[in-house]
Protein backbone atom coordinates (compact mmCIF):
# COMPACT_ATOMS: atom_id res chain seq x y z
CA UNK A 1 0.00 0.00 0.00
CA UNK A 2 1.23 3.52 -1.26
CA UNK A 3 0.88 5.93 1.48
CA UNK A 4 0.79 9.71 0.89
CA UNK A 5 2.70 12.11 2.31
CA UNK A 6 0.62 15.20 3.86
CA UNK A 7 2.39 18.28 3.86
CA UNK A 8 1.76 20.32 7.01
CA UNK A 9 -0.76 22.81 6.32
CA UNK A 10 0.62 26.80 6.15
CA UNK A 11 -1.65 28.77 8.36
CA UNK A 12 0.13 30.33 10.91
CA UNK A 13 -2.11 33.67 9.88
CA UNK A 14 -0.45 35.31 12.81
CA UNK A 15 2.83 35.34 11.19
CA UNK A 16 1.21 36.78 7.91
CA UNK A 17 -0.55 39.58 10.43
CA UNK A 18 2.41 40.52 11.61
CA UNK A 19 4.54 40.95 8.62
CA UNK A 20 1.23 42.83 7.00
CA UNK A 21 1.31 45.39 10.38
CA UNK A 22 5.34 45.79 10.46
CA UNK A 23 4.65 46.69 6.13
CA UNK A 24 2.17 49.58 7.41
CA UNK A 25 4.33 50.28 10.17
CA UNK A 26 7.12 51.06 7.74
CA UNK A 27 4.50 52.95 5.80
CA UNK A 28 2.82 55.17 8.33
CA UNK A 29 6.10 55.47 10.36
CA UNK A 30 6.42 59.73 9.37
CA UNK A 31 2.73 59.92 10.64
CA UNK A 32 1.27 60.67 13.94
CA UNK A 33 3.05 57.65 16.25
CA UNK A 34 1.74 55.38 13.69
CA UNK A 35 5.27 53.76 13.47
CA UNK A 36 5.30 52.99 17.44
CA UNK A 37 1.85 51.66 17.55
CA UNK A 38 1.80 49.32 14.78
CA UNK A 39 5.53 49.01 14.84
CA UNK A 40 5.36 47.40 18.70
CA UNK A 41 2.15 45.44 17.31
CA UNK A 42 3.59 43.82 14.43
CA UNK A 43 6.74 42.85 17.26
CA UNK A 44 4.23 41.00 19.59
CA UNK A 45 2.45 39.30 16.95
CA UNK A 46 5.83 37.85 15.48
CA UNK A 47 6.50 36.62 18.65
CA UNK A 48 3.28 34.82 19.46
CA UNK A 49 2.88 33.69 16.15
CA UNK A 50 6.15 31.16 16.79
CA UNK A 51 4.57 27.67 17.38
CA UNK A 52 7.55 26.03 16.33
CA UNK A 53 11.30 25.88 17.84
CA UNK A 54 12.05 28.20 15.04
CA UNK A 55 10.71 31.65 13.74
CA UNK A 56 8.29 31.56 10.90
CA UNK A 57 9.52 33.73 7.95
CA UNK A 58 6.92 36.05 7.80
CA UNK A 59 7.16 36.50 11.05
CA UNK A 60 10.48 37.36 10.77
CA UNK A 61 9.69 40.15 8.21
CA UNK A 62 7.09 41.07 10.77
CA UNK A 63 9.17 41.45 13.50
CA UNK A 64 12.18 43.63 11.47
CA UNK A 65 9.64 45.31 9.59
CA UNK A 66 7.87 46.67 12.70
CA UNK A 67 11.37 47.36 14.35
CA UNK A 68 12.32 49.13 11.60
CA UNK A 69 8.54 51.35 11.96
CA UNK A 70 9.16 51.70 15.54
CA UNK A 71 12.63 53.11 14.95
CA UNK A 72 11.82 55.44 12.14
CA UNK A 73 8.61 56.63 13.99
CA UNK A 74 10.96 57.79 16.96
CA UNK A 75 13.56 59.05 14.47
CA UNK A 76 10.83 61.39 12.85
CA UNK A 77 9.64 62.35 15.87
CA UNK A 78 13.06 63.36 17.29
CA UNK A 79 13.30 65.28 13.87
CA UNK A 80 10.37 67.22 14.57
CA UNK A 81 11.74 68.21 18.03
CA UNK A 82 14.80 68.97 17.26
CA UNK A 83 13.43 71.30 14.10
CA UNK A 84 10.73 72.81 16.38
CA UNK A 85 13.85 73.68 18.91
CA UNK A 86 15.82 75.18 16.26
CA UNK A 87 12.95 77.35 14.87
CA UNK A 88 11.98 78.31 18.38
CA UNK A 89 15.23 79.65 19.13
CA UNK A 90 16.15 80.97 16.10
CA UNK A 91 12.97 83.21 16.12
CA UNK A 92 11.59 81.50 13.13
CA UNK A 93 8.08 80.52 14.64
CA UNK A 94 6.87 83.95 15.11
CA UNK A 95 8.48 85.43 11.36
CA UNK A 96 5.87 83.45 9.39
CA UNK A 97 7.90 80.18 8.67
CA UNK A 98 4.90 78.42 8.54
CA UNK A 99 3.12 79.76 6.68
CA UNK B 1 8.30 20.73 37.52
CA UNK B 2 11.23 19.64 34.87
CA UNK B 3 9.47 22.06 32.39
CA UNK B 4 11.42 25.21 31.58
CA UNK B 5 10.17 28.77 31.29
CA UNK B 6 10.47 29.06 27.34
CA UNK B 7 9.22 25.98 26.95
CA UNK B 8 5.88 27.07 28.91
CA UNK B 9 5.45 30.18 26.54
CA UNK B 10 5.61 28.00 23.82
CA UNK B 11 3.16 25.55 24.48
CA UNK B 12 0.94 28.13 25.54
CA UNK B 13 1.30 29.50 21.81
CA UNK B 14 0.64 26.19 20.20
CA UNK B 15 -2.36 26.17 22.68
CA UNK B 16 -3.70 29.26 21.67
CA UNK B 17 -3.14 28.63 18.04
CA UNK B 18 -6.46 28.24 16.10
CA UNK B 19 -8.40 29.36 19.46
CA UNK B 20 -7.30 33.42 19.28
CA UNK B 21 -9.79 34.24 17.62
CA UNK B 22 -12.36 32.74 20.20
CA UNK B 23 -10.08 34.76 23.29
CA UNK B 24 -10.66 37.76 21.81
CA UNK B 25 -14.03 37.31 21.41
CA UNK B 26 -14.31 36.88 24.63
CA UNK B 27 -12.29 39.56 25.80
CA UNK B 28 -14.30 42.09 23.46
CA UNK B 29 -17.66 40.42 24.88
CA UNK B 30 -16.43 41.15 28.56
CA UNK B 31 -15.13 44.70 27.69
CA UNK B 32 -18.81 45.39 26.07
CA UNK B 33 -20.40 44.24 29.12
CA UNK B 34 -18.40 46.28 31.13
CA UNK B 35 -19.29 49.20 29.38
CA UNK B 36 -22.66 48.65 29.35
CA UNK B 37 -22.60 48.42 32.99
CA UNK B 38 -20.63 51.67 32.77
CA UNK B 39 -23.16 53.39 30.94
CA UNK B 40 -25.85 52.45 33.20
CA UNK B 41 -23.97 53.20 36.37
CA UNK B 42 -23.06 56.88 34.61
CA UNK B 43 -27.06 57.26 33.61
CA UNK B 44 -27.95 56.71 37.44
CA UNK B 45 -25.40 59.01 38.84
CA UNK B 46 -26.18 61.64 36.28
CA UNK B 47 -30.17 61.33 37.44
CA UNK B 48 -29.01 61.47 41.07
CA UNK B 49 -26.69 64.09 40.40
CA UNK B 50 -29.96 66.06 38.90
CA UNK B 51 -31.91 65.53 41.50
CA UNK B 52 -29.37 66.77 44.19
CA UNK B 53 -29.29 70.20 41.68
CA UNK B 54 -32.99 70.32 41.60
CA UNK B 55 -33.26 69.89 45.52
CA UNK B 56 -30.56 72.26 45.84
CA UNK B 57 -32.37 74.53 43.49
CA UNK B 58 -35.52 74.21 45.67
CA UNK B 59 -33.33 75.38 48.59
CA UNK B 60 -32.08 78.49 47.23
CA UNK B 61 -34.26 80.53 45.72
CA UNK B 62 -32.10 82.34 43.47
CA UNK B 63 -30.39 79.25 41.75
CA UNK B 64 -30.22 80.45 38.35
CA UNK B 65 -30.77 75.93 37.42
CA UNK B 66 -33.82 75.10 36.51
CA UNK B 67 -34.23 71.36 36.45
CA UNK B 68 -37.24 69.73 35.53
CA UNK B 69 -39.21 67.48 38.01
CA UNK B 70 -39.30 63.81 38.26
CA UNK B 71 -40.77 61.09 40.00
CA UNK B 72 -37.57 59.52 41.12
CA UNK B 73 -36.00 60.60 44.71
CA UNK B 74 -32.32 61.01 45.10
CA UNK B 75 -32.57 58.69 47.88
CA UNK B 76 -34.18 56.03 45.14
CA UNK B 77 -31.39 56.69 42.78
CA UNK B 78 -28.43 55.99 45.02
CA UNK B 79 -30.17 52.76 46.29
CA UNK B 80 -29.96 51.47 42.68
CA UNK B 81 -26.51 53.39 41.86
CA UNK B 82 -25.44 51.21 45.06
CA UNK B 83 -27.19 47.78 43.88
CA UNK B 84 -26.01 48.29 40.13
CA UNK B 85 -22.27 48.71 41.17
CA UNK B 86 -22.79 46.01 43.61
CA UNK B 87 -24.20 43.75 40.38
CA UNK B 88 -21.28 44.91 38.00
CA UNK B 89 -18.65 44.22 40.83
CA UNK B 90 -20.31 40.90 40.83
CA UNK B 91 -20.34 40.49 37.23
CA UNK B 92 -16.69 41.30 36.63
CA UNK B 93 -15.54 39.19 39.41
CA UNK B 94 -17.17 36.18 38.16
CA UNK B 95 -16.50 36.93 34.29
CA UNK B 96 -12.67 37.30 35.32
CA UNK B 97 -13.17 33.68 37.03
CA UNK B 98 -14.60 32.52 33.37
CA UNK B 99 -11.46 33.69 32.33
CA UNK B 100 -9.48 31.60 34.57
CA UNK B 101 -11.23 28.79 33.20
CA UNK B 102 -11.15 29.26 29.39
CA UNK B 103 -7.39 29.71 29.91
CA UNK B 104 -7.19 26.34 31.86
CA UNK B 105 -9.82 24.51 29.08
CA UNK B 106 -7.01 26.18 26.10
CA UNK B 107 -3.87 24.90 28.17
CA UNK B 108 -5.34 21.34 28.67
CA UNK B 109 -6.65 21.36 24.57
CA UNK B 110 -10.24 21.13 25.77
CA UNK B 111 -12.38 23.13 23.22
CA UNK B 112 -12.86 26.88 24.07
CA UNK B 113 -15.53 28.56 23.29
CA UNK B 114 -16.49 32.05 24.81
CA UNK B 115 -20.02 30.95 26.66
CA UNK B 116 -17.20 29.32 29.23
CA UNK B 117 -16.87 33.57 30.01
CA UNK B 118 -19.78 32.87 32.08
CA UNK B 119 -18.92 29.51 33.59
CA UNK B 120 -18.47 30.96 37.11
CA UNK B 121 -22.23 32.07 37.17
CA UNK B 122 -23.16 28.35 36.94
CA UNK B 123 -20.80 26.85 39.28
CA UNK B 124 -21.00 28.09 43.17
CA UNK B 125 -20.87 31.49 42.08
CA UNK B 126 -21.15 32.92 45.47
CA UNK B 127 -18.49 30.98 46.80
CA UNK B 128 -16.25 33.13 44.48
CA UNK B 129 -18.10 36.05 45.86
CA UNK B 130 -17.30 35.36 49.32
CA UNK B 131 -13.44 33.99 48.69
CA UNK B 132 -13.35 37.83 46.71
CA UNK B 133 -15.19 39.60 49.70
CA UNK B 134 -12.69 37.64 52.23
CA UNK B 135 -9.42 38.73 50.43
CA UNK B 136 -10.80 42.64 50.38
CA UNK B 137 -11.92 42.55 54.05
CA UNK B 138 -7.67 40.84 54.76
CA UNK B 139 -6.40 43.43 52.51
CA UNK B 140 -7.90 46.30 54.26
CA UNK B 141 -7.16 45.20 57.91
CA UNK B 142 -3.68 45.06 56.96
CA UNK B 143 -4.04 48.91 56.02
CA UNK B 144 -5.48 49.70 59.60
CA UNK B 145 -2.04 50.00 61.15
CA UNK B 146 -1.15 52.62 58.46
CA UNK B 147 -3.85 54.98 59.26
CA UNK B 148 -3.93 54.40 62.72
CA UNK B 149 0.34 55.99 62.49
CA UNK B 150 -0.77 58.19 60.07
CA UNK B 151 -3.63 59.83 62.29
CA UNK B 152 -0.70 59.61 65.75
CA UNK B 153 1.65 61.56 63.85
CA UNK B 154 -1.17 63.90 62.73
CA UNK B 155 -2.38 64.37 66.51
CA UNK B 156 0.67 64.24 67.91
CA UNK B 157 2.91 66.00 65.52
CA UNK B 158 5.50 63.51 65.51
CA UNK B 159 5.99 63.13 62.03
CA UNK B 160 9.77 61.18 62.17
CA UNK B 161 9.02 58.33 64.48
CA UNK B 162 5.76 57.54 62.20
CA UNK B 163 7.61 57.64 59.10
CA UNK B 164 10.47 55.70 59.88
CA UNK B 165 7.70 53.01 60.93
CA UNK B 166 5.54 53.56 57.77
CA UNK B 167 8.55 52.85 56.07
CA UNK B 168 9.43 49.32 58.03
CA UNK B 169 5.81 48.67 57.86
CA UNK B 170 5.56 49.17 54.09
CA UNK B 171 8.99 47.07 53.72
CA UNK B 172 8.09 43.59 55.86
CA UNK B 173 4.27 44.02 54.33
CA UNK B 174 5.77 44.01 50.65
CA UNK B 175 8.09 41.06 51.92
CA UNK B 176 4.71 39.46 53.72
CA UNK B 177 2.24 39.90 50.44
CA UNK B 178 4.43 38.56 48.02
CA UNK B 179 5.21 35.85 49.77
CA UNK B 180 1.36 34.86 50.54
CA UNK B 181 0.64 35.51 46.96
CA UNK B 182 3.16 33.60 45.74
CA UNK B 183 2.21 30.86 47.90
CA UNK B 184 -1.30 31.49 47.30
CA UNK B 185 -1.03 32.08 43.27
CA UNK B 186 -2.63 28.29 42.20
CA UNK B 187 -5.47 29.03 44.66
CA UNK B 188 -8.13 30.07 42.18
CA UNK B 189 -6.97 28.01 39.11
CA UNK B 190 -7.72 25.25 41.86
CA UNK B 191 -10.84 25.70 42.57
CA UNK B 192 -11.69 27.15 38.82
CA UNK B 193 -10.89 23.31 38.32
CA UNK B 194 -12.52 21.50 40.91
CA UNK B 195 -14.85 23.92 42.25
CA UNK B 196 -16.33 21.72 44.60
CA UNK B 197 -12.89 21.59 46.69
CA UNK B 198 -13.34 23.50 49.85
CA UNK B 199 -11.17 27.02 50.35
CA UNK B 200 -9.04 25.41 53.00
CA UNK B 201 -8.36 22.29 50.77
CA UNK B 202 -7.46 24.66 47.88
CA UNK B 203 -5.15 26.78 49.81
CA UNK B 204 -3.65 23.96 51.24
CA UNK B 205 -3.07 21.97 47.59
CA UNK B 206 -1.78 25.51 46.21
CA UNK B 207 0.94 25.85 48.97
CA UNK B 208 1.71 22.13 48.56
CA UNK B 209 2.36 22.87 44.53
CA UNK B 210 3.95 25.98 45.05
CA UNK B 211 6.61 24.31 47.27
CA UNK B 212 9.97 25.31 45.79
CA UNK B 213 8.48 26.88 42.66
CA UNK B 214 7.97 30.06 44.52
CA UNK B 215 11.25 31.56 42.78
CA UNK B 216 10.20 30.31 38.87
CA UNK B 217 6.65 31.91 39.27
CA UNK B 218 8.09 35.02 39.81
CA UNK B 219 10.45 34.98 37.20
CA UNK B 220 7.75 33.70 34.59
CA UNK B 221 5.62 37.10 36.30
CA UNK B 222 8.46 39.13 35.10
CA UNK B 223 9.51 37.63 32.19
CA UNK B 224 6.35 39.07 30.67
CA UNK B 225 7.55 42.63 31.34
CA UNK B 226 8.93 42.98 28.01
CA UNK B 227 6.30 42.35 26.00
CA UNK B 228 3.85 44.12 28.26
CA UNK B 229 6.11 46.87 27.42
CA UNK B 230 5.71 46.70 23.92
CA UNK B 231 1.60 46.28 24.30
CA UNK B 232 1.69 49.41 25.79
CA UNK B 233 3.57 51.16 23.21
CA UNK B 234 0.13 49.58 20.85
CA UNK B 235 -1.69 51.98 22.92
CA UNK B 236 -3.34 48.75 24.40
CA UNK B 237 -4.16 47.26 21.12
CA UNK B 238 -1.55 43.93 21.85
CA UNK B 239 -3.21 43.44 24.72
CA UNK B 240 -6.07 41.53 23.25
CA UNK B 241 -2.91 38.91 22.01
CA UNK B 242 -1.19 39.09 25.24
CA UNK B 243 -3.52 38.64 28.28
CA UNK B 244 -4.71 35.50 26.84
CA UNK B 245 -0.80 34.38 26.08
CA UNK B 246 -0.36 35.28 29.82
CA UNK B 247 -3.50 33.70 31.11
CA UNK B 248 -2.92 31.06 29.08
CA UNK B 249 1.12 30.45 30.12
CA UNK B 250 0.18 30.38 33.67
CA UNK B 251 -2.42 27.91 33.40
CA UNK B 252 -0.10 25.78 31.48
CA UNK B 253 2.40 26.70 35.16
CA UNK B 254 -0.15 25.13 36.85
CA UNK B 255 -0.59 22.18 34.86
CA UNK B 256 3.57 21.55 34.71
CA UNK B 257 2.85 21.77 38.54
CA UNK B 258 0.40 18.61 38.66
CA UNK B 259 2.11 16.96 36.16
CA UNK B 260 -0.74 17.09 33.51
CA UNK B 261 0.71 19.10 30.10
CA UNK B 262 -0.66 17.51 27.26
CA UNK B 263 1.65 15.55 25.67
CA UNK B 264 0.20 17.35 22.13
CA UNK B 265 1.79 19.98 23.13
CA UNK B 266 5.05 18.88 23.53
CA UNK B 267 5.17 18.57 19.68
CA UNK B 268 6.00 21.06 16.96
CA UNK B 269 2.58 20.82 14.60
CA UNK B 270 5.04 20.11 11.40
CA UNK B 271 6.38 17.00 13.84
CA UNK B 272 2.76 15.91 14.84
CA UNK B 273 2.02 16.29 10.68
CA UNK B 274 4.90 14.44 9.45
CA UNK B 275 4.16 11.68 12.27
CA UNK B 276 0.42 11.45 11.53
CA UNK B 277 1.76 11.36 7.78
CA UNK B 278 4.39 8.63 8.47
CA UNK B 279 1.65 6.64 10.25
CA UNK B 280 -1.00 5.56 8.51
CA UNK B 281 -3.05 4.20 11.42
CA UNK B 282 -2.24 6.85 13.45
CA UNK B 283 -3.49 8.13 16.88
CA UNK B 284 -6.52 10.16 17.69
CA UNK B 285 -3.57 12.63 18.60
CA UNK B 286 -2.53 13.53 15.52
CA UNK B 287 -4.99 16.13 13.95
CA UNK B 288 -3.35 15.76 9.93
CA UNK B 289 -4.08 12.34 9.06
CA UNK B 290 -3.36 10.97 5.44
CA UNK B 291 -6.06 10.70 2.76
CA UNK B 292 -7.38 7.20 2.90
CA UNK B 293 -6.36 5.25 -0.55
CA UNK B 294 -8.52 3.02 -2.32
CA UNK B 295 -7.33 -0.04 -1.32
CA UNK B 296 -7.30 0.51 2.38
CA UNK B 297 -11.00 1.55 1.59
CA UNK B 298 -11.62 -1.69 0.49
CA UNK B 299 -9.88 -3.23 2.91
CA UNK B 300 -12.15 -1.99 5.61
CA UNK B 301 -15.30 -2.31 3.62
CA UNK B 302 -14.08 -6.36 3.54
CA UNK B 303 -13.34 -6.59 7.30
CA UNK B 304 -16.95 -5.07 8.12
CA UNK B 305 -18.62 -7.07 6.11
CA UNK B 306 -16.62 -10.13 7.66
CA UNK B 307 -18.07 -9.12 10.79
CA UNK B 308 -21.61 -8.00 9.77
CA UNK B 309 -21.55 -11.79 8.25
CA UNK B 310 -22.77 -9.24 4.94
CA UNK B 311 -19.48 -10.23 3.19
CA UNK B 312 -20.83 -13.81 2.21
CA UNK B 313 -24.26 -12.67 1.01
CA UNK B 314 -23.22 -9.48 -1.10
CA UNK B 315 -19.84 -9.62 -2.69
CA UNK B 316 -18.18 -6.05 -2.05
CA UNK B 317 -18.02 -4.22 -4.83
CA UNK B 318 -14.49 -3.78 -5.71
CA UNK B 319 -13.70 -0.89 -7.74
CA UNK B 320 -13.47 -0.83 -10.92
CA UNK B 321 -10.25 -0.85 -12.74
CA UNK B 322 -8.06 0.05 -10.08
CA UNK B 323 -4.47 -1.29 -9.13
CA UNK B 324 -5.58 -1.38 -5.63
CA UNK B 325 -8.21 -3.75 -6.30
CA UNK B 326 -6.19 -6.54 -7.53
CA UNK B 327 -3.94 -6.12 -4.19
CA UNK B 328 -6.59 -7.96 -2.30
CA UNK B 329 -6.50 -11.45 -1.83
CA UNK B 330 -8.36 -13.26 -4.96
CA UNK B 331 -11.45 -14.03 -2.82
CA UNK B 332 -14.54 -15.35 -4.41
CA UNK B 333 -17.84 -14.70 -2.28
CA UNK B 334 -19.98 -17.60 -2.19
CA UNK B 335 -24.25 -16.53 -2.00
CA UNK B 336 -25.45 -18.04 0.81
CA UNK B 337 -22.74 -19.36 2.84
CA UNK B 338 -22.64 -18.14 6.54
CA UNK B 339 -19.35 -19.94 7.08
CA UNK B 340 -15.73 -18.75 5.80
CA UNK B 341 -15.11 -20.76 3.02
CA UNK B 342 -11.64 -21.72 1.35
CA UNK B 343 -10.68 -19.41 -0.99
CA UNK B 344 -10.92 -20.70 -4.65
CA UNK B 345 -9.66 -19.68 -7.05
CA UNK B 346 -11.15 -17.55 -9.27
CA UNK B 347 -12.49 -17.82 -12.66
CA UNK B 348 -10.45 -14.86 -13.52
CA UNK B 349 -7.51 -13.91 -12.45
CA UNK B 350 -7.33 -10.59 -10.09
CA UNK B 351 -3.52 -10.14 -10.60
CA UNK B 352 -2.23 -8.01 -13.85
CA UNK B 353 -1.76 -10.56 -16.74
CA UNK B 354 0.89 -9.84 -18.91
CA UNK B 355 0.11 -8.84 -22.58
CA UNK B 356 -0.74 -12.75 -24.05
CA UNK B 357 1.34 -12.45 -27.28
CA UNK B 358 -0.48 -13.98 -30.19
CA UNK B 359 1.85 -16.15 -31.73
CA UNK B 360 -0.17 -16.59 -35.77
CA UNK B 361 -1.06 -12.86 -35.82
CA UNK B 362 1.62 -11.05 -33.63
CA UNK B 363 -0.70 -8.49 -31.96
CA UNK B 364 -1.56 -8.24 -28.52
CA UNK B 365 -4.63 -9.22 -26.67
CA UNK B 366 -6.70 -6.30 -24.76
CA UNK B 367 -6.10 -6.29 -21.02
CA UNK B 368 -9.43 -5.72 -19.54
CA UNK B 369 -8.08 -5.26 -16.07
CA UNK B 370 -5.85 -2.89 -16.75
Amino acid sequence: MNEQTVQPKDDNSMALGSMVVGIISIVTSCCCCGGIILGSLAVVLACLSRVETYFDKRAKTGLICGIIGMVLSIAAGLVILVYLAAAGSSGLAGSGIYY
Amino acid sequence: MDIKRSDLKLYARRALKGNWGIMIGATLVSMGIAYVFTLALEAVLFAALGSGIRALSGLFSSAAVTVPKSNISIGALIVILIILYFVYLVAMLLISIGYQRLYLDAAAGQKVKVATLFWAFTHRPWKFVLISVLIALLEGITTVPIYIMSLAAALTGGSGFAAAFLLVYEIIFLIVYAYVLLTFSQFYLILVEAPEKGIFEALSESQRLMKGNRGKYFVLCLSFFGISLLAAFSFGLAALWLSPYVGCTMAMFYLSLKGSVPEALKHSPAETAAAGAYSYTGQTFYQEQPVPQEGTYYQQAVQTQQQTGTYYQQPVQAPQQTEAYYQQPAQTPQQGAYEPQPTQAPQQSYEPQPPQQDAASGSQQPNNYQ
